[in-house]
């Protein structure tokens, strides 16, 4: 597999162009869908020729990265706009829907401690990280993680579990 | 032991504690031999588990094996952002069925179950070999699904990426896809989203699929039982295959499926977009203010793809119909269509077209020959021995040339798409005609001239008459009504 840091601009910029867009028409009510946007960016850049990626899960696994730090940078910046503000506004992953469901359970997951979760995972255990960005932030299913990985999807279940056991662990209010 | 060493014994023993029923974790791991700090870890670690349910979990989209109603989940075989489609088998039925689900996070989405639903009636409401069969709309707990007929094949976007399609084939193709639009429009359905991700080719033959976007034509349902799904102003579709009224938000109607069938029709013949496949603001800008390129699409086709593609809904076909008639006529060997004798012929002129030009011409011709059979005969008497085999050529000439102009004027104003080939076939044998007849003309009134001058006048003036209307007017009528490339071969070939 080529590094995926290669092919992130074109995949990088389309993912963008495409939040924007989306961002620009969302109403009341509506949520940026990160999976929705990860499959029309593979949807539309697998026109193209010449195309880096192996094959779609490879695609989506670069892509996973790219909304990873999308997603954290547009949180990065909504923090600029109110800082000296009376609050921070946190910035939930809703926006990405991914967690729409568990919004009501657990109030929407700040992508800025995820991301910062994700880093102290990724010390410890850089594949069980990886496994988190692709699911979360790349809507892979088990299989797909596996196929994208190269290891077994009994592996993937096993690292995902523990995996989102720290992470939960991590940004439960202590 | 460095931090990540201590995480993966961390994780052994995790994993050990959550293969255990969860009265004895706690005698596991503190009865284990790791350090207490491991097991506090892991305790924590266990307590997080149990209350992670759902948490940071993808759209979990149902996984094989999954039984849902009377399906039991195989594998996911498609994926978009509003739908998920398994292929499931239907226990009841004992039959492979494809379940399209909304993913769970839509799952409360009232708009979405509302689009849902509609497509499912949409497309139950249609019978047709080219669209595929929906067999239930089931709603089980929080789910809703279509449950339809499993079809195996390639979409034909992947057909198209696997390299070009034959000409055969791909007006194979889009007759089918024509004749499912007419069908669905038929019963006031209009597809919305027509692209080749939404088209299966099968061993049975095209079927078009997701009528998601699908809309009962409000002009041909009751008003009050349409649902809006989608606000105007507000864009639903794929950009690079929706018409600009669409782009725009502005009314949708069958016609909009004709510019999506323009696109697909003009991507099976020259395997690319007519638009490119740049950003996205460049395409849907094309879309708005460009023409597509001619390419080397023949001539016929290229008329139903220019008149099915006009930007103003208004230019393209009157109906659906009007479109599956032409497209069944512009090509060799067709089946002549019977519906093609309905179709109204002026509205088959693509919009602008100077054809009728180039059609009053081939008709002023015709009578031209005809009118000057009797002259001719009239004079055979003075123009010594020569007289009668010069008349009988001239009827010989006036006959073929006059008949096939005749021809050519019923064609460009009966069945306009194909008129290329058969000009492309007969063009030279007028051209003859033409050259024999305007030099006949000449040589009769020269050889009168001086004993019946007015009567040598009348041969001059139509012998340089029709020298003059193929060397300079009908090259001139024919680039205002097919364009500069195809006078051009009309020359060549004079």
């Amino acid at each position: 597999m080529a590094d995926p840091a290669e092919l992130m601009p074109q995949v990088y910029d389309e993912l963008r162009r495409l939040a924007a867009n989306y961002l620009r028409q969302e109403r009341p009510g509506q949520t940026l869908q990160a999976t929705a946007l990860v499959h029309e960016a593979f949807l539309r850049l697998s026109k193209e020729k010449n195309q880096p990626w192996k094959n779609r899960t490879h695609f989506l696994a670069i892509a996973a990265l790219s909304m990873r730090q999308i997603l954290v940078q547009r949180a990065r910046a909504r923090h600029a706009e109110k800082r000296g503000g009376e609050h921070v506004e946190r910035i939930t992953l809703d926006e990405s829907v991914l967690a729409d469901h568990t919004q009501e359970t657990t109030g929407g997951v700040d992508v800025l401690e995820l991301d910062a979760a994700l880093e102290k995972l990724a010390a410890l255990d850089p594949q069980q990280a990886k496994i988190v960005e692709l699911r979360y932030f790349g809507g892979l299913t088990v299989e797909e993680v596996a196929e994208a990985l190269d290891i077994s999807p009994a592996t993937v279940k096993r690292h995902w579990t523990i995996a989102r056991a720290f992470l939960k662990n991590e940004l439960s209010p202590k | 032991m460095s931090s990540s060493e201590r995480w993966q014994r961390v994780g052994a023993l995790f994993d050990r504690a959550l293969a255990t029923a969860v009265p004895d974790r706690l005698t596991l791991v503190r009865g284990s031999s790791e350090p207490s700090d491991v097991q506090d870890e892991v305790l924590a670690l266990l307590e997080s588990h149990d209350d992670s349910h759902g948490f940071l979990e993808p759209p979990a989209l149902l996984e094989p094996g999954a039984q849902i109603g009377s399906y039991r989940i195989d594998r996911i075989i498609g994926r978009g952002g509003m739908g998920v489609v398994y292929l499931a088998y239907d226990a009841r039925l004992h039959r492979a069925v494809a379940l399209k689900a909304l993913p769970p996070h839509l799952f409360r989405d009232d708009r979405m179950r509302a689009r849902l639903r509609q497509e499912a009636r949409a497309a139950a409401a249609l019978s047709h070999p080219s669209i595929a069969t929906v067999f239930a709309l089931e709603e089980v707990g929080d789910q809703i699904f279509i449950a339809s007929e499993f079809l195996e094949g390639r979409t034909l976007r992947e057909e198209l990426a696997a390299g070009p399609i034959t000409q055969s084939r791909a007006l194979e193709i889009s007759r089918a896809i024509a004749a499912a639009l007419q069908a669905a429009h038929d019963r006031g359905i209009v597809h919305r989203d027509l692209k080749p991700e939404n088209i299966i080719l099968t061993a049975n033959g095209v079927k078009v699929l997701d009528f998601g976007l699908a809309q009962f034509d409000v002009a041909a349902q009751d008003l009050a039982s349409v649902t809006r799904l989608t606000d105007p102003g507000v864009m639903a579709g794929t950009p690079p295959y929706m018409a600009p009224e669409q782009l725009l938000g502005q009314a949708t109607s069958a016609r909009t499926d004709q510019f999506a069938f323009g696109v697909l029709l003009y991507e099976l013949l020259t395997g690319r977009h007519p638009f490119g496949t740049g950003a996205l603001p460049t395409t849907i800008a094309k879309v708005l203010s460009e023409d597509p390129e001619r390419a080397n699409i023949p001539e016929p086709l290229w008329q139903v793809i220019a008149r099915a593609m006009q930007k103003k809904p208004e230019d393209r076909f009157s109906s659906t119909q009007d479109l599956v008639s032409a497209l069944a006529g512009s090509f060799p060997g067709a089946d002549p269509s019977p519906r093609q004798a309905s179709v109204p012929p002026a509205r088959l002129l693509p919009p602008g077209s100077m054809l009728g030009w180039w059609s009053t011409h081939q008709l002023i011709v015709a009578l031209g020959y005809w009118f000057m059979v009797w002259p001719t005969w009239h004079i055979h008497k003075w123009t010594g021995r020569y007289g009668v085999l010069t008349f009988l050529a001239t009827l010989a000439i006036v006959i073929v040339g006059g008949n096939i102009r005749l021809h050519l004027w019923f064609t460009a104003r009966t069945y306009p798409s194909e008129l290329a080939p058969q000009l492309a076939n007969i063009s030279r044998l007028v051209r003859a005609a033409d050259v024999a007849f305007s030099l006949i003309m000449l040589g009769i009134g020269l050889v009168i001239a001086d004993a019946h001058t007015g009567w040598a006048a009348l041969f001059v003036s139509f012998g340089l008459g029709a020298a003059l209307a193929f060397l300079v007017i009908e090259p001139t009528t024919a680039r205002a009504a097919f364009g500069s490339a195809e006078s051009r071969k009309l020359k060549a070939e004079s």
